[in-house]
Order: structure tokens, then C-alpha cells, then sequence
């Protein structure tokens, strides 16, 4: 018996989707509030009502699973046992399953797209990819992040950025990236261009936008020249009331976005913007940790890079993921999503309408208008709407890959192939 | 001598508080979050239920005296409850639990021994035993083509990291050749001969790697030393007397050069438990090196605390072994 | 014999001449960097390491004046090229020059391994050689070695760069604000092996008679050190020394793919060797050349301090 706490407009979460798995009342009865940590068994080794269940598990390690014998489908699934391995790089597991054939499966294969085609190319195995809502997308701060300002950098008290609030700018930075050659070079059949926050699904994806998928560099420094924002000293570097423009753009590590970031920052020193790049340690940049200067939320720097997207299919709390309130700030310890400082009031009052709002078609003109006016203000740049690659050995047969809910969903139906 | 070991012994108690207190407060200094691989669709207030429930906020002297009660009193009576099946161990549950898989340390611990014991262990004895003849006959034949050989091997071997050396023997043997497996299998038990062949063969690319990269260092070491005792006046008195040259080396020149290298064996033995990070990756070993290193990358407080701790108490107890064998090397060396 | 173990007259000359040359009557009095030198000539191994050391640090600084392309430009027609005129050693995956990103990168990891390698020795050399000789200080250095040794390195990196990276950012600049704190983090935390070497060595050099007669006639401690002692550990400060090369650059790599070094676009040696092992099988010599940069220089380095032990050896010298 599974209840909703309050009204839900959009119920359709329970029982369809990774996102709520149900665990079973009786085996975890005895490991409620302070007794949580003691469930070690328990929480290894979860009693459901899936085809496999877990022999051993070794965490990030292995997990070793037999043969469900209560399956609801008695000749079903197919194989006997199944072994998860963890640990080593995308690299490895790709070549473990399409090179050496030790594996039948691996995912989450962030690799250059060259190397992985060339590793698909020798025949032991298919690359493939489902697309769900994940956007790499650049956030462009609003507020200023002058180190000068010390502890009130990047908050609303150091005041509007000193020329990413103009849109003309973001707009010439985002006319200057080639999205189809980011694609190409970091993605390949894992990635697509996009122009939209919200790309998917397609009642919701916007249109209005698709211009920037052509990279227009002479037309990008038109706009700027246009705007006045012009090189008075020689230097090749634009001039922004007397400042260079000059930005600080910092991301995750990762080998794929600091390739992505040696690209925009050579096309934007094409337009006349100077870029400094920064990496940083994923456990550091996403771990939110509010002494650290070096977090997403805090986003001391001028741009930054990371990959969001919202789980199952509706986007009502992921849109609102850019109101005013959201904005991550000293007295909320940092937390929040508004990441660049986005504030108009006209998109709160979007948000508040989308809450009340039940019709399917209404919501998915709401949140196209919602997209648009982000996209527009260009403090926020979508670059590419992300896959995630997987491969298989040909041996294998009955995958159905899909992003809305674990790749494995249908792994009763997997079979070796005669 | 017994009295320094015993006195050092028990100096080591408060060194060793004193290095454990100073690993806590890096670790909870350095910004690593516990949340930090969760999915950003996770809300900020979960996030914080979370850390609550970890005990993170905790005030930082209470965190470090609850860990060390556990490390010093509960696990250890743990420890002896499963050796021995008598119930000594208190039961209201209390161990050092990681914040990644809410499971007792001491378990992933233990788990992960016997492969990082295997792999980095059984490299360590191949380094050592490669690396003395090494220096020995180097050093013996200076400028002969074997030293010279065996100068750019080591230099070779220092100088180019495993995770190279690693991917280019997959690259070679398991991609192409196919002869071993590229993916350390962590469950394999050996049970007869063909279990053991198969053990083996996945563990012998993994042991090379670093069994070179250990061999490279300490010959170097064994060869310098090995130079300096040769044109000393007792190896020339030696001889004068008339001992075989054989004697000469092994015993005389040998024993005489072997400080530094006890040192810096003494250095890695700890080392061994610390894993190996890179070649764990490589191969997917996942040993202690990974356990670790998937710990600080997730701000796993009590895992890196207690793995560390356990190491520090490797040094610690090492270095003093290397100091007591130093004395039997060389009988002149006092501590009083 | 030739050490301070001989008759009184020659030790109270030692004790403020050159400790350990011969005595040469007659001979004019020679500078002894001379003699060190004539017997560095005569190793034929140290003077091909000091040519090629030579040689990459002409074609690392010189090399960037004639082969003008900028390492950082992106080419995105040429990449994954192999060797051609263009691109005499190839492009990457993104159509960067690779000679001049050998260029590039060796200044920085030269630079990086000369000077890491020169904190980590000093500091290693210092500690081991004051633990080793004072008996009082030995216990507190010893157990504060330990310390360092038993360090997770990884959160103690991320803690130094939380707390002084802004700092030096702002002081030195975005590159020498990080290349000394990369001089510094390598430094500070691979001292520890040359400090317990050195000490283990000293402890027995402490007894042996010559240390002893030195020291009966009243030799200064900072006299005995510097000319009875170090001059006697100085075959394993060599050999770390070399290895502390080759440990600086690859630690630099790993550093700076951490996110903890350079910008990401900002080659180096090790970063190349890093980044090509990936393209092993598609572009075999992209692993190549830093490969070989790395192992030709730290060999180069490890010939020249054999040749320099072995030329500062008296007992070796002028034989």
C-alpha cells in the first residue's frame, strides 16, 4: 500500500520509474530512525520483486546476483547470474566489453567519441545511447566575483556583473560556440546541440531558439561592435567601460569539458574575449561544502560548466529551479539552483501559475515560455543535450535502452544471442 | 636495545594520538562533501537531513572522541568476537560506519585485504627481489654493460608512471595477445591448480607494473650504497686476509650497505597495505588503494580516518623496526 | 687515511682548509671545483647527461623563438594527425601542435622537477642530518616524519589549495601563484625518504673513528656536519635526488588532472604523457615523445650526480 501525503497534481511517480524503488516493510522494520546505520544486510541486500537477487555485494566493488526463482514470469530472466564490476575508468570498461570481451556490458562511457568508435569498430560489441533531459550548459554569473569583494563576491550585495548582465554579450558568446563540433569532438552518439534548458520531452521542448545551432562568429563580434563593447587599446582583448573583458570560467575535471573549454576559449578569443580556465575536483566542485571557495553554488568565476537535468518527465520543479528565492546566498549556506543569480519577476510569476496548473497542453506552453525568457536573457548558455553511452557485446540481445529510467529496466528480457 | 624498543613502543601511543588527531582535522577540513555524488536533483534540505543523520555537523572534538573510542575500544573487541566466536563485544551496535554504504569500516577493511595484500605484497617481494642482485652485481660492475643496462631499465621504470606502463601492458597482452585477463576478478577464490593458474594470470600484469617500479628505486639506493662500502679500508683488510671474494661481498660489503636500503624498505612495507592507487584503477584491483581513495573523493570522514590511522600505525611500527635492525647491521650504532 | 684518521698535523689543517684534499707539497694551491671538474670529464656517461640536459633545456627555451606556433592554438582540421611537415611530432584530439607543446610543457616540468626536487632535498637532507646527529632532536624529527609519511596526501592538497590559492593568485599571479604552490605541496610532501636515508646512514657514520678523532680535536658541529659528514651521505642524497625528479613531474601531472595544478590547457610533460596514454593504440607517438622526454632527462640527471659523486669522491679523484 504505497499513499500520497498531500494532493499531487502529477502523481505519476510511484511504481514507474528509478526514482521511487518501494523496499519491503518487514525487512526493513527493524531499521527505522536511530537503528538505520545497523541495517547493513538489509540495505546490501534489498528483498524486491525484480528478476535478480543479490548473492553478494562488495560496495564499489562487486555485486553478484542470481536468478530471481519467484520471477512473476516463470521463464524469465533469461540468464542465470549476473556480476556487476566497478572501479577503473570509462576507458577501461569500454575496452573490457568491446575490445577484450571479458564483459557484456558497460555504461556511462565518457570517452572521446573517436576512441570509442575505433574501439567499436573491431565488432565484439554495439555502442548505444538514450537522451533524457541532461543539458551541459554554461551559467553566466550575474553578480560580480571580483575577488576584491571578498566574502560578498557572487551574492546580491556585490552587485550586477559588471558586463554578463548584458545580454548582448552572452549572446555574442553563445553565437561564437560551434555546438555541432563540440559534439563531435566530446560526444559523438552521446550527445546532440541544443539551444534549450529543457530539450525534452518533446511536448515541452522549445523551437524559438534554434538559431544558435549555427556558430556566426563575424556576426558575434558585429553585435559587439554594435553595442560599443570595442578594443581601444590593441591588446586583441574588448574593453567594457575601461575593463578588459576577461572571465574566469571553471568546470568540473573531466577530460571531455577541458577539451570543451580549450575550444569555446579559443572561439572567444576570436570575438575578443579573454578567457582563464580553472578545473576543478568534482568531489569539491559539487560537494556544496560552504567553507570552500570553490563550489558550483559559490561560482566564484565568471562562467561555469556542469551538466543538470530533472528526473522522470515532468519539469514543474526543475523550471523553478530559477526564481529569485533560489538564488544560493551566505544565509542559506550556500544551497540553492538559481546557480548564475537569474531574478525576473515575470518568471516567478510563471512558475506560480505552472503550480496551479493541470491542463498537460497549458503546462507545456508555460514551460516553453519559461525556457525561452531563461534562454533569452542569455545568462544561462545550453551547449549540448547529453546521452549517456553504453555498450554491449553483440552477443547480447534485448536491450532497450531509455533515460527516463534505469538502462536496466528491461533486463529480465536480455538474452544471449543463439 | 630492549629497553629503546619498549620505550619507543610506548612513545608511540602519544605520537600516534597526536598524528590521528591531525589526519581528522585535514579531513575535515578539506571541502570534499559526503553529498557531493549524489544527483544534483537532490533537493538542498534532503542534502542537509543527510549530513544530520551522518553525524557531519557534529561539533569536531565530539566527532573525534566518539571515532577514536570506537577505533581504540569497540572494533578491536569486534575483531576478537570474530576470531574467537566469544561474545566479548558490546551489543548496542556501535562501530565506525562509513557515510557512503552505512556498513562498519573494519568489514570493507577486510575485504579488500586479501587482494591488496596479493597484488601489491606479492609486487613488493618481486621488487625486492629483483632490485638487490640489481644493485649488488651493479655496483660490483661498475660502467659494465649489465649496470649500464640496468641504469636505463630503472630510470626507465622510475620515470615512466604506472598508469602508462599499466594501459600499454593491457593494450599489449590482454587486447592483443590475449593472454591475461584486463579486469582483476576480486571474487576468484583458489581452490585446486587451475583456480590458482587463473589467479596467476590475472595478477601477473598487475605485479609487474609495480614490481618494476619498485625494483627501479630500491636498486638505485642498493647500488649507491653497495659503491661507497667497496673502497672502503675494511673491504681492502678483507681481502688482504685473504677471504674469498665472494665472502668479501656478500658478507662484508652487503651488510655494511644494507641501511639505507632497510630504510627505504622499511619506507613501503606500509605501503603495501596503503595499496596502490593507480594500479589499482588500472587493473580494477580495487584494494585498499581504491577504497581509499573513493573515500576522500566522497568526504567519507570515518573511512579515511580509520584507514589511515591503520597506516599511520604501519609507519609508526616500521620505522622502529627499521631502527632496532639498523643496530644489528651495524652493532656500533647506539640510541641511549 | 685520507680522512681526518691520520697524525695530528694534517687534521689541524683540515680543519680549516679543504677538509679532504691530499696533501700536494709543492703543488700551487688549486681551486678545488678544478679538480672536481677535470675528474667529471674523465665520466663519459655524466658527460653525455649533461649534454643532453643541455640540449633539452636549449630546445625547451630556445626552441619556442624558431618554432613560433602558439601550444594552445587549436587547429580542428589537423587534429589526430600523425607526424608531417606541419606537425613534425603530430597534433592532438584537438589539432594542438605537439612539438611546440613539448616546448611548452618543458619548460614547466623542468622548472617544476629542478625546483621541487631542490625543496624536497634541502628540507629531506636538513632534517635527516640535524635527527641524525643530535641525539635530543632525532625522536621529535623522527616522529614528525612520521607524521608527513602517514598523511592522506590528497585532502591535505585540497586543503593547502583552498587556503592559499586566492592568496597567491592575487600576490604572484594566476601562473607563478600556482607554480609555487606546486613547488611547494611536491616539496613538502616527498621529503621524508631522503630525511630517513640520510639519517639511517649517519647514525652508524657517527661511530666510525674519523668522526671521532674530529670531533676529540673540537670540531664545531655545523663544521663536522658540513665537511665529515655530508660529504659522506652524499650518494643517496644523489639517488634521490634523480628520483625526485622524475616523482616532481609525474606528481605534477597528477596534480594538475586533479584540477589542483595548471589550467587544463596549460601543457606540461607529465599532462601529455596523461592525456595521449588514452590514444595509445590510434596515435602510439603521442605517448612517445613525453615519454621519452621524462626518462632521457631524469636519466640525464641520474648520469650527472654518478659523475658528480664519483668527481667529489677524494678517494676516487685523481686516481
Amino acid at each position: 500500500m504505497v499513499n500520497f501525503n498531500t494532493p499531487t497534481p502529477f502523481p505519476y511517480t510511484a511504481f514507474v520509474g528509478s526514482e521511487s524503488p518501494v523496499i519491503q516493510a518487514a525487512q526493513f522494520a527493524g531499521c527505522l530512525g536511530t537503528r538505520a546505520p545497523e541495517c547493513t544486510e538489509a540495505n546490501f541486500g534489498p528483498i524486491g520483486t525484480g528478476p535478480f537477487v543479490v548473492d553478494e555485494f562488495r560496495p564499489n566493488d562487486v555485486i553478484a546476483f542470481s536468478a530471481n526463482e519467484n520471477f512473476r514470469f516463470p521463464d524469465r530472466p533469461y540468464f542465470g547470474t549476473v556480476t556487476f564490476k566497478g572501479g577503473g575508468d570509462a576507458a577501461a570498461a569500454a575496452r573490457a566489453v568491446l575490445e577484450t570481451g571479458e564483459f557484456d556490458y558497460a555504461w556511462n562511457l565518457q570517452i572521446d567519441p573517436t576512441i570509442l568508435a575505433e574501439m567499436e569498430a573491431q565488432g565484439n560489441g554495439t555502442v548505444v545511447s538514450a537522451f533524457g533531459t541532461s543539458v551541459e550548459r554554461l551559467h553566466l554569473n550575474q553578480t560580480n566575483p571580483d575577488a576584491a569583494l571578498g566574502d560578498i563576491r557572487s551574492t546580491a550585495e556585490a552587485g550586477p556583473h559588471p558586463f554578463l548582465t548584458d545580454p548582448v554579450v552572452g549572446k555574442a558568446m553563445s553565437m561564437a560556440i560551434d555546438r555541432a563540433l563540440l559534439v563531435e569532438i566530446g560526444y559523438g552518439a552521446g550527445g546532440q546541440p541544443t539551444c534549450n534548458v529543457l530539450p525534452a520531452p518533446e511536448l515541452y521542448a522549445s523551437t524559438a531558439n534554434d538559431a544558435c545551432l549555427v556558430q556566426d562568429i563575424a556576426g558575434a563580434n558585429a553585435l559587439l561592435d554594435k553595442a560599443g563593447y570595442l578594443d581601444t587599446d590593441g591588446d586583441g582583448i574588448r574593453e567594457a567601460g575601461g575593463v578588459p573583458i576577461s572571465v574566469l570560467y571553471q568546470t568540473s575535471t573531466n577530460a571531455v569539458r577541458q577539451d570543451t573549454q580549450a575550444l569555446v576559449k579559443q572561439w572567444w578569443s576570436e570575438i575578443g574575449i579573454d578567457t582563464e580556465l580553472r578545473n576543478i575536483d568534482a568531489s569539491v566542485f559539487f560537494g556544496g561544502d560552504p567553507a570552500s571557495p570553490d563550489t558550483f553554488q559559490k561560482f566564484y568565476a565568471d562562467i561555469e560548466m556542469y551538466t543538470n537535468n530533472f528526473p522522470g518527465v515532468d519539469p514543474q520543479a526543475y523550471m523553478a529551479n530559477w526564481i529569485y528565492d533560489e538564488w544560493p546566498r551566505p544565509d542559506t549556506q550556500w544551497q540553492g539552483a538559481n546557480i548564475q543569480r537569474f531574478c525576473n519577476p515575470a518568471y516567478d510569476a510563471l512558475v506560480d501559475e505552472m503550480a496551479q496548473t493541470a491542463d498537460i497542453a497549458e503546462r507545456g506552453r508555460l514551460a516553453r515560455e519559461m525556457n525561452d525568457m531563461l534562454v533569452q536573457s542569455y545568462s544561462i548558455i545550453p551547449l549540448v543535450h547529453r546521452g549517456n553511452p553504453s555498450a554491449h557485446a553483440n552477443s547480447l540481445e534485448g536491450i532497450a535502452m531509455s533515460d527516463w529510467d534505469t538502462e536496466l529496466w528491461n533486463i529480465m528480457d536480455w538474452r544471449r544471442a543463439e | 636495545m630492549l629497553t629503546f624498543t619498549i620505550r619507543r613502543l610506548i612513545l608511540a601511543i602519544p605520537t600516534l594520538l597526536f598524528i590521528s588527531f591531525i589526519i581528522f582535522l585535514i579531513v575535515k577540513l578539506s571541502p570534499s562533501d559526503p553529498t557531493a555524488g549524489l544527483p544534483l536533483t537532490i533537493p538542498p534540505e534532503v542534502r542537509a537531513q543527510i549530513r544530520e543523520s551522518l553525524g557531519v555537523n557534529d561539533p569536531l572534538f565530539v566527532q573525534y572522541f566518539k571515532w577514536l573510542k570506537l577505533m581504540v575500544w569497540d572494533e578491536p573487541l569486534h575483531l576478537f568476537e570474530g576470531w574467537t566466536g566469544w561474545n566479548a563485544a558490546p551489543d548496542d551496535g556501535a562501530r565506525i560506519i562509513s557515510y557512503q554504504t552505512r556498513s562498519p569500516v573494519t568489514e570493507l577493511i577486510a575485504q579488500r585485504m586479501p587482494q591488496t595484500l596479493w597484488v601489491v605484497g606479492v609486487s613488493y617481494i618481486v621488487g625486492v627481489l629483483i632490485a638487490l642482485p640489481i644493485g649488488i652485481i651493479s655496483a660490483y660492475r661498475q660502467y659494465s654493460w649489465f649496470d649500464q643496462i640496468g641504469t636505463f631499465i630503472s630510470m626507465l621504470g622510475f620515470s615512466v608512471p604506472t598508469f602508462f606502463t599499466g594501459v600499454l601492458l593491457i593494450v599489449i597482452f590482454a587486447v592483443n595477445l590475449g593472454w591475461f585477463p584486463s579486469v582483476y576478478d576480486t571474487t576468484h577464490k583458489v581452490t585446486d591448480w587451475d583456480s590458482f593458474i587463473v589467479q596467476l594470470k590475472q595478477s601477473i600484469m598487475p605485479v609487474m607494473v609495480l614490481g618494476l617500479f619498485n625494483a627501479s628505486q630500491m636498486s638505485r639506493f642498493m647500488r649507491a650504497s653497495m659503491l661507497d662500502n667497496l673502497n672502503q679500508d675494511y673491504v681492502r683488510t678483507a681481502r688482504a686476509k685473504g677471504l674469498g671474494e665472494r665472502t668479501v661481498v656478500l658478507v662484508h660489503v652487503l651488510r655494511n650497505s644494507l641501511i639505507p636500503v632497510v630504510t627505504v624498505i622499511a619506507l613501503n612495507v606500509p605501503a603495501i597495505f596503503g595499496g596502490a592507487i593507480i594500479t589499482e584503477q588500472v587493473f580494477k584491483v580495487n584494494g585498499i588503494g581504491q577504497l581509499l581513495i573513493i573515500a576522500i573523493q566522497s568526504g567519507d570522514i570515518p573511512t579515511v580516518q580509520t584507514v589511515s590511522f591503520i597506516f599511520a600505525v604501519l609507519i609508526v611500527l616500521f620505522n622502529l623496526a627499521a631502527d632496532v635492525l639498523y643496530g644489528v647491521l651495524d652493532p656500533r650504532i647506539r640510541y641511549d | 687515511m685520507t680522512d681526518a684518521q691520520g697524525p695530528k698535523q694534517p687534521l689541524a689543517a683540515s680543519a680549516g682548509a679543504a677538509p679532504m684534499v691530499e696533501p700536494v707539497p709543492g703543488a700551487p694551491p688549486r681551486n678545488q671545483w678544478w679538480s672536481v671538474w677535470d675528474q667529471f670529464k674523465t665520466h663519459r656517461g655524466a658527460l653525455l647527461g649533461l649534454g643532453f640536459f643541455v640540449f633539452a633545456l636549449l630546445f625547451v627555451y630556445i626552441g619556442p623563438l624558431v618554432w613560433m606556433i602558439d601550444p594552445q592554438f587549436i587547429d580542428i582540421r589537423a587534429r589526430n594527425s600523425g607526424p608531417t611537415l606541419a606537425h613534425p611530432m603530430g597534433t592532438d584530439q584537438l589539432g594542438r601542435d605537439t612539438l611546440a607543446r613539448m616546448m611548452a610543457g618543458g619548460q614547466t616540468s623542468i622548472a617544476v622537477g629542478l625546483t621541487a626536487m631542490a625543496l624536497a632535498l634541502v628540507l629531506g637532507t636538513l632534517i635527516g642530518l640535524v635527527a641524525g646527529y643530535f641525539r635530543r632532536l632525532d625522536g621529535i624529527l623522527m616522529r614528525m616524519t612520521d607524521l608527513f609519511l602517514a598523511m592522506p596526501l590528497l585532502p591535505l592538497l585540497l586543503v593547502i589549495i583552498m587556503l592559499f590559492r586566492d592568496h597567491l593568485r592575487i600576490t604572484f599571479g594566476p601562473e607563478g601563484g600556482i607554480f609555487i604552490l606546486i613547488v611547494f605541496v611536491i616539496g613538502v610532501t616527498s621529503w621524508m625518504q631522503t630525511a630517513r636515508v640520510v639519517r639511517g646512514d649517519l647514525l652508524a657514520l657517527k661511530e666510525r673513528e674519523f668522526v671521532l678523532a674530529a670531533r676529540s680535536i673540537g670540531t664545531p658541529p655545523h663544521l663536522m656536519i658540513l665537511r665529515h659528514i655530508l660529504p659522506n651521505v652524499m650518494s643517496p642524497i644523489m639517488v634521490s635526488a634523480t628520483l625526485g625528479i622524475a616523482n616532481a613531474i609525474i606528481t605534477e601531472s597528477a596534480l594538475s588532472f586533479l584540477g589542483l595544478g595548471f589550467p587544463s590547457d596549460f601543457p606540461t610533460w607529465g599532462r601529455l604523457l596523461f592525456d595521449a596514454t588514452d590514444w595509445l593504440q590510434q596515435n602510439p607517438e603521442r605517448v612517445i615523445w613525453p615519454g621519452l622526454a621524462i626518462s632521457l632527462t631524469v636519466l640525464s640527471v641520474n648520469y650527472i650526480g654518478d659523475g658528480l659523486r664519483d668527481a667529489m669522491d677524494p678517494r676516487i679523484r685523481g686516481r
